[in-house]
């Protein structure tokens, strides 16, 4: 059940990376999925305001997309490090599916492309692109589902299988569908606030955070209900009602419903307080997944405590070194797009910015430097 | 043990060659176009050229759609094929360098957030901090390749690590430097094909005569100098691989590999004097013979290291074939011969109970699609098709079949036959009946 070499540091270190990575990855697929739809789905009204605001979701939708994917590869290489033997046998299960989940991604992102870049684009490129997200999703929800059930490994495979998919709950797969609403109502939300920062028009102002915010507590709600339905269906004996992850989900949950409700009046009043709990419950949601995940693995007999260790920690070093380089990089960047965004002219720099980047920068060529004297060190002293 | 992922006529071993070699074009564009992006965004300000933007501009959105779409996912994609063709052969090396590629996500993230916004800060920031990000931007592409080639080389020649099973041992391993070399270089003539397809586009003629120039310019040195470190990297090969070489003669794989370096040598020197003459169908026809070289010079990669996937430690059939005494890792080869291949099988409780791991056939069956099928279909065409390679060298019955599984020992590029006598006669039955004459 555990590999050969072992893990080179302890799981929890692990588990602690995937469940923020995760959290992060599945803010920005719920914001692409949505998104893809309601982009179509405003572009089929009449009216200017909602054009508008497809054309909003359709520049943003690649960008989204790509960091969907780029924040999908960190949970998914320690998926594969904590859990390699359930995620693996899990895939060869569905075997074609995961080459169709690559084909049906690459369409979507480049149709979301082609939506966004060419005028007057035709409407179906981004209901297709909403199609192909949703089997992706599915794929996805099937491989984690796969993997818990051990116990019906046999009936998922035989050897001249060219892969199927097995299992499917639609709770659990509703309890991400209609988050993914609730996000891009969220997003349509946050984009009022930014657009009231560059003084655009009350009325554009008004009217996006309105909307935003009622998508946003309809699919809330619903996504409450299937949380609720899977709850129940949860087996018992793991006793997960009880657990303190699920109680502080539900406390969050209330505390948010609270927000929502006080900010139906004047939707962006609370705009604060409504984005610091949901980031926190949506931490702790995922946080709460990988323990039911802990649960039905311990049934059959896996459990992380049993996993070999060969500890190595230079290399762990070398992760987090360069982990704070790519936060020193990011936050320049991204003061840089927020900088921009809030005025239609050119901005100049600021000592924050330009430090910032010559920074970053240096921090780059420095990072080469040491590591290419290391490299040599090493090989020449191992020839 | 894994089953492996059986795709017919194809394999999926070469499902998962055919990603990663396409995975080559965006990804090596990736890590070398944004170095003609900054180069001629610091000659457009210093010389005061604003023509050169239109360019830059152009291979920026170059870069953000075919690098960002068909880079990232088939950069997933190598992954997923990987888990489907050797899952365990995937799992060793992500137990061994998974920081290495957390640290290589580090860097993507520092250029996915850094493409966007070069592109949609263009003409709005300082040029100074426009290039700042073109700089963040090529640096963590390239630093991208840094890390991956280190894993890469890891498998052909784990150097050191065999003793120490340190990660920075395997890591800076002896094929390491001549690799990153290569394709550092190359990487530029990868570029320089695409800057040359962008430069066709632009209206201003005497910009795009200058950049097309430059650029296969710097074509032609990246393509001089990665073959010059070719020839150091096939020094540092084991001998085994060479031995490989010699023995099967890829003279395909080689004449593709040779001819296209020497075509597009060709066209970069013919751009290089006649640069006003660059037009977007060849550059486009050169791509395509890119993917020839890449492909071959992949493949190649790929069997020199053969019969391992990492090269004395595990076999292409996920059998664990050497002691790592450092990592307390033991070689499977005798607990198998010993107490049999299935018996360590993922799926034993649920596929052979109730009697059925009496029926040969089914053994034999999974035992094929362990050892076998990752690199050999099972039908009479297709890739290395088993019937028919049993057939040419007089193996039908299941004796002789059986004489053709011990004689594997002896073969440079294949792995032995591992598993107890049971298996080796249950794995001779099944085999035997896939051949015309056979049962």
């Amino acid at each position: 059940m555990y590999d050969a070499f072992g893990l080179p540091i302890y799981p929890i270190i692990f588990q602690i990376l995937m469940v923020l990575t995760f959290s992060i990855h599945i803010i920005f697929v719920n914001l692409t999925w949505a998104s893809s739809f309601l982009a179509f789905y405003f572009d089929l009204k009449k009216e200017e305001k909602y054009k508008k605001l497809s054309f909003t979701l359709k520049r943003a939708l690649p960008s989204l997309f790509s960091v969907a994917i780029l924040m999908g590869i960190a949970p998914l290489l320690f998926i594969q490090t904590i859990y390699d033997y359930l995620w693996y046998s899990s895939n060869i299960f569905s075997g074609i599916y995961l080459i169709l989940f690559l084909f049906a991604l690459m369409i979507a992102f480049s149709f979301l492309y082609l939506y966004y870049l060419k005028e007057n684009s035709p409407k179906w490129l981004g209901a297709v692109s909403f199609i192909l997200i949703s089997f992706a999703g599915i794929v996805i929800h099937v491989l984690n589902i796969q993997m818990l059930y051990m116990s019906k490994w046999g009936q998922f495979w035989h050897p001249s299988s060219f892969g199927k998919l097995n299992i499917f709950e639609i709770y659990r797969f509703l309890h991400f569908f209609f988050a993914s609403f609730a996000i891009a109502g969220f997003f349509m939300l946050t984009n009022a606030w930014y657009l009231k920062k560059r003084n655009t028009d009350e009325e554009i102002v008004k009217f996006r955070s309105e909307l935003g915010l009622k998508i946003f507590f309809i699919f809330t709600i619903l996504q409450a209900i299937s949380g609720i339905w899977w709850l129940v269906l949860v087996p018992g004996k793991f006793k997960f009602y009880f657990n303190h992850l699920t109680i502080t989900s539900i406390v969050l949950f209330l505390v948010l419903l609270h927000f929502m409700l006080k900010a139906l009046k004047n939707p962006l009043k609370y705009f604060y307080h409504i984005s610091i709990t949901l980031f926190v419950l949506i931490i702790t949601m995922a946080a709460n997944r990988e323990s039911l995940r802990a649960l039905f693995l311990k049934e059959s007999g896996f459990s992380l405590k049993d996993y070999p260790l060969n500890i190595h920690f230079p290399s762990f070093l070398l992760f987090l070194i360069t982990f704070l380089l790519a936060i020193l990089a990011t936050i320049f960047m991204l003061s840089v797009i927020f900088k921009l965004g809030l005025k239609k002219e050119e901005v100049e720099d600021t000592p924050f910015i330009k430090n910032l980047g010559s920074l970053s920068v240096i921090g780059l060529i420095l990072w080469v430097l040491i590591v290419a004297g290391l490299g040599v060190i090493i090989y020449v002293k191992n020839l | 043990m894994y089953p492996v992922w059986e795709v017919p006529v194809l394999t999926s071993g070469i499902i998962l060659g055919l990603i990663a070699a396409f995975h080559i074009l965006p990804s090596h564009l990736s890590t070398s176009l944004m170095w003609f992006n900054v180069i001629f965004e610091r000659k457009a300000y210093k010389e005061n050229k604003p023509e050169y933007l239109e360019f830059i501009k152009k291979n920026t959105l170059l870069l953000l759609i075919f690098a960002y779409i068909f880079g990232s996912l088939t950069g997933v994609g190598i992954w997923f094929s990987a888990t489907l063709a050797n899952p365990k052969g995937l799992s060793a090396l992500i137990h061994n360098y998974v920081w290495g590629w957390a640290t290589e996500w580090c860097f993507f993230i520092m250029e996915v957030l850094a493409i966007y916004i070069y592109y949609y800060s263009f003409g709005r920031v300082s040029p100074k901090t426009h290039l700042k990000i073109g700089y963040i931007f090529a640096f963590a592409s390239w630093i991208s390749m840094v890390i991956i080639v280190g894993i890469l080389a890891f498998q052909l020649t784990p150097g050191k690590w065999l003793e120490t099973g340190n990660f920075f041992d395997g890591f800076f391993n002896p094929t390491y430097f001549p690799q990153l070399l290569v394709r550092t270089f190359y990487m530029f003539a990868i570029g320089g094909l695409f800057a040359l397809a962008v430069a066709s586009r632009i209206k201003n003629i005497e910009a795009r005569a200058k950049i097309s120039k430059f650029s296969a310019g710097l074509g032609i040195l990246g393509l001089i100098l990665g073959s010059i470190f070719i020839n150091w990297y096939i020094k540092m090969l084991p001998e085994n691989s060479l031995k490989i070489f010699s023995d099967l003669k890829f003279t395909g794989l080689y004449k593709l590999g040779q001819y296209s370096v020497l075509l597009i040598l060709l066209y970069f020197i013919f751009v290089y004097l006649k640069p006003r003459w660059v037009h977007i169908i060849p550059s486009i026809l050169f791509i395509i013979i890119a993917f020839g070289g890449i492909w071959s010079g992949e493949r190649l990669r790929e069997i020199a290291r053969k019969p391992y996937v990492i090269r004395s430690v595990m076999y292409s059939n996920q059998i664990i074939s050497g002691d790592i005494p450092s990592k307390n890792v033991k070689s499977e080869i005798q607990k198998f011969n010993e107490s049999g291949l299935l018996s360590n099988f993922i799926l034993k409780d649920s596929i052979f109970k109730e009697g059925a791991i009496e029926d040969k056939m089914l053994k034999g069956r999974i035992l094929a699609q362990i050892q076998c099928v990752s690199c050999h279909c099972l039908q009479r065409k297709g890739l290395r098709p088993l019937p028919v390679l049993l057939e040419r060298v007089g193996a039908k019955s299941e004796d002789e079949i059986s004489g053709i599984l011990d004689m594997l020992q002896g073969y440079s590029f294949m792995p032995p036959f591992v598993g107890t006598e049971e298996e080796k006669q249950a794995l001779s039955l099944y085999l035997s009946s896939l051949t015309k004459g056979g049962k």
